[in-house]
């Protein structure tokens, strides 16, 4: 049991690595192309405060919690018992049915934030369809990571 | 027991001191409600030191006159769209408004050929009596935006009677604010029917609007002129951190969203540097965020001790900032007003009274006077 809860938390920040990676590739990539001096350094260092803000840091003016595992950890506690459930009567492997989960979780942070915020998207890297594509892919993973310790463990 | 009478006897001093001078502090001026019970006030704009015209964020434009606010509201203002940080906004008179009695409004309308879309959109139209007559689109912002935030929408004339409009980035459009072929994060420049003045800086650049008069601007809800209209001060909200004061030229780039002293609301960085060669720098800025929402010039006589000085209003926690110039520099800043919740604008009076509106569905508006 101890083991399962370390893979769900764990899975939760791998999916907030990758979607504060994805936020720090999707604003350099644009300081870029605007001749901004974008080094290695700067990536690098872009990168690891983006995790630590995104990730770890209380987030401002609402709960001493971080927002972005905070939203994560809701969308999984939903699609995870459901990935579980069908996973009775579906014949899929583990790993592809948590990933799946953890892509639904995904698609739905990024397609309600709009909704709350009057059109406004939160997450930087969710304004286009192909960085919406990418954070659902970023749920994919961890929900994959799941599957694949459950199947291990079990 | 001699050393001990002598620490009292300076303690006892100094508060009294501190006690006389924090009273004459408080006391040097004093607020009064003149209305209340507003939606949302949001501009504001004096006819007379008599008369108050006020925009309600909700639809409505009111009228104050002789102390009372009109039951009723001005009637022939355009439908706009009360929807997040959207509504009936800014408020400026014509400068021969006593001959022409032209007023100018901005607010964001539903665009009619998408109606999933909404824009920022200026009119003006003739006041006569309380009625608004003559109605005639004077900007729309182009494209049209899916959000409801960032509209900027402030305006001020300058003193060649060209009329400067504030148009926000939309939020989700924060890197459309470098390019010139939109108008989200700009200062748009027009004459006062709408036409674009020839002096405008981008005029000759292919693809650019013309109506470009400045940009790389974020929220910018303060625009403004000093007494003389040589200086023109700006200031606009940043994400978390990095609110800023700028001076307006003539085609320049402030640098949003490549430079700045702010991150993103949730944590992230937005760019990590905070300037570039060929971007302006703000003369200042505010981590953690005030939230400015409105500005005047104060160049009244009630308050001698204020003249010259920048107001700026804050929602956030809630005061009013006086900042002392020294040139284009500020050399200071004086927290005032700080009981009265979020304060949403704040404008001279033409007595050299400071008048002020609170940001709530039931909005008051202060007058500021020497005690």
């Amino acid at each position: 049991m101890i083991k399962k809860i370390l893979f769900f938390l764990l899975s939760i920040l791998l999916t907030s690595f990758l979607v504060g990676a994805q936020t720090t590739i999707v604003n350099l990539m644009w300081l870029s192309s605007v001749e901004m001096p974008v080094t290695l350094m700067i990536f690098i260092s872009s990168l690891f405060q983006d995790f630590f803000m995104l990730s770890l840091s209380p987030a401002l003016g609402m709960l001493p919690i971080p927002l972005l595992p905070t939203l994560i950890l809701l969308g999984f506690l939903i699609g995870f018992p459901v990935a579980w459930l069908a996973l009775k009567w579906v014949k899929i492997e583990k790993k592809y049915a948590y990933g799946i989960a953890g892509a639904a979780a995904l698609f739905f942070i990024v397609y309600l934030t709009p909704v709350i915020f009057f059109g406004a998207d939160m997450l930087a890297g969710a304004r286009t369809p192909l960085g919406k594509v990418s954070l659902i892919i970023c749920g994919y993973v961890g929900g994959h990571f799941m599957g694949s310790k459950l199947n291990k463990t079990e | 027991m001699k050393i001990l009478k002598q620490i009292s006897l300076i303690t006892i001093t100094y508060f009294l001191c501190f006690s006389l001078f924090a009273n004459h502090h408080e006391e040097s001026y004093k607020l009064e409600v003149i209305a209340e019970d507003l939606s949302f006030p949001w501009g504001i704009a004096f006819i007379s030191n008599e008369e108050i015209l006020i925009t309600e964020k909700t639809g409505e434009l009111r009228l104050i006159s002789q102390g009372v606010l009109l039951p009723e509201p001005i009637s022939g203002v355009p439908e706009s769209l009360f929807k997040g940080q959207g509504g009936l906004e800014g408020i400026v008179l014509h400068p021969n408004f006593k001959d022409n009695q032209y007023i100018y409004l901005s607010f964001s309308e539903t665009d009619q050929s998408n109606k999933k879309l909404n824009t920022l959109r200026v009119i003006r139209g003739k006041l006569e009596g309380t009625s608004l007559t003559d109605v005639e689109t004077i900007f729309r912002a182009s494209p049209s935006r899916k959000t409801a935030n960032h509209y900027g929408a402030k305006m001020v004339f300058l003193k060649d009677g060209t009329l400067l409009i504030t148009s926000g980035d939309g939020f989700n459009y924060r890197e459309e604010a470098q390019k010139l072929d939109n108008h989200f994060g700009k200062i748009i420049r027009v004459n006062d029917d709408g036409t674009i003045p020839q002096d405008n800086p981008f005029t000759e650049t292919p693809g650019a609007k013309p109506e470009i008069w400045s940009y790389g601007h974020r929220n910018l809800q303060g625009i403004v002129i000093n007494s003389d209209g040589s200086v023109v001060y700006e200031h606009e909200h940043g994400p978390r951190g990095g609110d800023e004061l700028n001076i307006i030229q003539k085609g320049r780039n402030y640098g949003w969203p490549a430079i700045t002293y702010g991150i993103d609301y949730n944590g992230a960085l937005i760019s990590p540097f905070k300037e570039k060669e060929g971007m302006e720098q703000p003369v200042k800025y505010w981590v953690p965020s005030i939230a400015p929402s409105g500005m005047t010039f104060y160049d009244g006589d009630l308050f001698p001790n204020w003249k010259g000085s920048l107001f700026i209003s804050a929602l956030v926690p809630g005061d009013v900032r006086r900042l002392s110039l020294e040139g284009s520099n500020v050399v200071a800043e004086e927290i005032l007003f700080n009981k009265i919740g979020r304060i949403r604008n704040i404008v001279s009076a033409p007595d050299g009274s400071l008048v002020m509106v609170t940001d709530s569905n039931k909005g008051k508006l202060y007058r500021v006077t020497p005690k």
